[in-house]
């Protein structure tokens, strides 16, 4: 557990840096949800029905209508996405970049242990990151008196979290096949637009509907999981993206020296 | 202690190591002696299974080192060539963390730093490159291992610290350990190790007692005459392996045993004589 709870510290300033603007965005937002929330449909019908589509919003003109939209369809994944590929990107390849891990390594602890401890501390920091998220949900329920389910802010953590999860864990794999944060981090992030972007396509040209299977956004909110909760065959796709990533990254952390 | 055999990495076209083979002893220092790019590195690293060999065998205390048999090195410690630690942390902090990850209760680091001079609280980044280096030392000593890997333990140190880390490997030694330590530097495995396996562009050239080493090694002995020695008298002396005239200064190459020379200088008049020893590329051309 030694690996795990000093990657935690070593990560400290990120989750803090993050959990504060996502406190500061959720509480704004629900502000401004509190200030239009009886014109909400009004405003929505003043753009076209593709754009409000492609922009995530459906005809739930409800707390989670809105919030699916405003927040779970763009800024959300963002911020979450964002903290999990800076982390599975860094959290080896940085250390081997860096040089630290030769010392650690030369010690009677497998690879393996090295290995899950750190991927464990990317699940704990997610973790920790979309229950602030979720809490800062509930907390702006009590403070501006918002019509908003406990089971809606349940789901939409945890569809961030999955999202969170799939988008560290790519990044992770990459970070443990090339020791090389920054190219992890690209393809983490290149992986990730390139669904929102596909997500975004396959809604607008009904001709290119296929091309919503190669996008993680797809999986993660078209089902709108703030207000239905997650389709299990998408949960089961990112679950495995997920655990494939794992176990093919721990193959190859395992089969690979270490960079010198 | 140590048994490398036939041990072979490459890099696509280039040789790391080309199938080398040599033993370290139990209870003695033994020097990976070679210039930069000899294979010393990738050798420490393929016996910590930090690089994995492509063919070859090794073994530490008759175990065979294998990527699965992590455990072998609880009773192995390692000082990294380019020793990074964790620049946010302070020594104390790092010796901690390295020790809670094999469950050791080892409080040798305290001595240690007492014995450095090294402030423990003091974050590591605000130490400098010889500070960072006791830091490395410290951590590859304060495990109390039987098994020493040090890779060019003593760089970055100052004379003062690279004497007290002579006297603490010999005190280690004197302990039944065993030190493996790589250098590109001549003058420190001749002060310290017992025997000398010399590499070059990833074969073993020589594997062997230090005294035998030594007495291969060329030394330079400058001599200024009153009479200049004739050419030829200077070209029969086999022991002479090169020279090149000053004025009434000779500077000799000499290897083997002194006698010889000495001899030989015996049938002139010198005004003076200066030696030192060769640098470590001289000292090699003996084993091309």
């Amino acid at each position: 557990m030694n690996i795990l709870i000093n990657s935690l510290k070593q990560n400290r300033k990120k989750i803090i840096t993050f959990s504060a603007a996502s406190i500061f965005y959720t509480l704004f937002l629900l502000y401004v949800w509190t200030l239009f929330s009886d014109t909400f449909g009004d405003i929505l019908n003043l753009f076209p029905k593709q754009l409000q589509i492609i922009a995530g919003f459906g005809d739930d003109l409800s707390t989670a209508g809105f919030l699916n939209g405003e927040f779970m369809h763009l800024i959300g994944p963002i911020i979450v996405g964002a903290f999990g590929i800076t982390l599975g990107s860094s959290i080896i390849a940085s250390e081997e970049e860096n040089k630290t891990i030769d010392q650690f390594l030369a010690l009677s602890i497998s690879r393996n242990r090295y290995y899950i401890e750190k991927y464990s501390s990317l699940i704990v920091l997610i973790l920790l990151l979309c229950s602030v998220i979720g809490l800062t949900l509930q907390l702006g329920v009590i403070i501006y008196e918002i019509n908003l389910d406990l089971i809606n802010i349940f789901y939409g953590s945890l569809g961030l979290f999955i999202f969170g999860i799939t988008c560290g864990s790519i990044s992770f794999l990459f970070g443990a096949i090339f020791a090389k944060s920054s190219s992890a981090a690209i393809i983490g992030s290149g992986i990730a637009i390139l669904g929102y972007v596909l997500d975004s396509v396959y809604k607008t040209v009904n001709s290119l509907s296929f091309v919503k299977y190669a996008s993680l956004h797809y999986y993660y909110n078209n089902n709108g999981v703030i207000v239905n909760g997650f389709d299990i065959r998408h949960f089961l796709v990112l679950t495995m993206i997920i655990i494939l990533s794992f176990i093919i990254g721990l193959l190859i952390f395992n089969k690979r020296d270490i960079k010198s | 202690m140590i048994k490398v055999e036939n041990l072979e990495k490459k890099y696509g076209d280039f040789t790391a190591l080309n199938k080398i083979s040599f033993e370290v002893s139990e209870g003695t220092i033994h020097g990976l002696l070679g210039e930069n790019g000899a294979g010393k590195t990738t050798t420490m690293r393929c016996l910590l299974n930090l690089t994995y060999p492509d063919s070859g065998s090794m073994w530490i205390s008759s175990q065979r080192v294998t990527k699965k048999n992590f455990k072998i090195r609880k009773d192995v410690s390692y000082l990294a060539g380019d020793f990074r630690p964790y620049e946010n942390f302070t020594p104390l902090q790092y010796f901690n963390y390295v020790l809670s990850l094999e469950k050791n209760n080892s409080t040798l680091y305290k001595d240690l730093s007492k014995r450095f001079k090294l402030d423990i609280n003091k974050k590591i980044k605000e130490l400098s490159k010889g500070n960072k280096q006791k830091v490395g030392i410290i951590q590859a000593f304060m495990k109390d291992s039987n098994l020493l890997i040090l890779d060019e333990p003593t760089s970055g140190l100052d004379p003062n610290y690279q004497r007290e880390f002579r006297e603490l490997i010999f005190e280690e030694k004197a302990k039944g350990k065993t030190i493996l330590l790589s250098s590109h530097d001549l003058l420190e495995i001749s002060n310290c190790c017992d025997f000398v396996t010399i590499m070059k562009e990833g074969n073993v050239i020589a594997s062997q007692s230090k005294n035998d080493i030594e007495k291969k090694s060329l030394r330079l002995i400058k001599v200024r005459f009153s009479k200049l020695p004739e050419i030829k008298d200077l070209e029969k002396n086999k022991f002479i392996k090169n020279f090149s005239i000053n004025n009434n200064q000779i500077s000799f190459m000499i290897s083997g045993e002194m006698d010889d020379f000495v001899k030989f200088i015996s049938n002139y008049k010198v005004l003076d004589i200066e030696t030192e020893s060769s640098n470590l590329s001289d000292t090699l051309m003996e084993y091309f």
